[in-house]
């Protein structure tokens, strides 16, 4: 089993969940929205933000269709330049 | 003539039909090579006056935006001179030897495992890693597999003394992540 570790200036995030149900009632799939956000997998060492740095395993909130999704072992990993994400939660 | 403000001097023939004789050795790009995922046209560069890294009478592949007919980089006759970049894809001995400079890395493509028993001509390669072969002047390691931006793993064809060799390359900055063992 292999995972991913960021390099250079880029961060790997897990996304939350998609939210399958709202107030009780299914969302059919082309309803169903991707999170923006997630949480921090991987930090590159090239980042120069202090918050991003040590912001392993922090929840981080980007906008919506930046990056790039990467599946590494059936997992899907989202890849963020370091000026992508927008506030750490 | 010298070259100064960080810059290479370079002879290229930029109407190398067939071929082009270089330190006795045939060698020629494939200007015109399938359709995606290669360098359009890469550029078959001797050294003309270099620096600490690149030495004079080396060959190199460069990328071909540097050289075209009315380029600022255009000195007189098939002289250029060219900023010491990621442009300079690689350089080849008279062996025939690619070694990756300034910041490019040489790779395989991964296939993209499956199930099914798949004939070669169908099997898919990822777009997003590879296998790096030659780490060049970088600190990933030979064997490694690097993670990058997608399609940014470029091949270059060329032919060497009648060999037709492939080489997959990419520049450092696309790598955006490697992969580890648990």
């Amino acid at each position: 089993m292999a995972q991913p570790k960021a390099t250079n200036n880029f961060v790997f995030i897990i996304r939350d969940e998609v939210d399958k149900e709202k107030d009780g009632l299914f969302i059919p799939g082309k309803g169903r929205t991707k999170p923006h956000r997630g949480k921090m997998f991987s930090v590159g060492g090239k980042c120069t933000d202090p918050d991003i740095k040590k912001g392993e395993g922090k929840n981080a909130l980007f906008h919506k269709g930046v990056g790039q999704d990467i599946e590494v072992d059936g997992e899907t990993y989202l890849v963020l330049c370091e000026h992508e994400i927008i506030g750490i939660i | 003539m010298k070259a100064v403000n960080g810059k290479i001097l370079v002879r290229v023939d930029l109407e190398q039909k067939d071929f082009m004789m270089v330190g006795g050795f045939k060698l020629s790009t494939a200007l015109k090579f399938e359709k995606n995922y290669r360098e359009k046209s890469p550029v078959i560069a001797e050294v003309v006056d270099g620096n600490k890294f690149i030495k004079k009478g080396e060959v190199l592949i460069c990328h071909h935006n540097h050289f075209y007919a009315p380029s600022p980089y255009h000195l007189y006759d098939d002289l250029y001179s060219i900023p010491f970049n990621k442009t300079i894809l690689c350089k080849i001995n008279n062996k025939g030897k690619v070694t990756p400079v300034c910041g490019n890395i040489l790779g395989s493509r991964i296939e993209i495992p499956s199930q099914l028993e798949i004939p070669i001509e169908h099997r898919k390669t990822y777009t997003d890693r590879m296998l790096v072969t030659d780490n060049g002047w970088t600190l990933y390691k030979k064997g490694q597999v690097i993670l990058t931006k997608p399609s940014s793993p470029y091949d270059i064809v060329y032919n060497f003394n009648g060999i037709e060799n492939r080489i997959t390359k990419v520049s450092e900055d696309m790598v955006v992540g490697i992969l580890v063992d648990k």
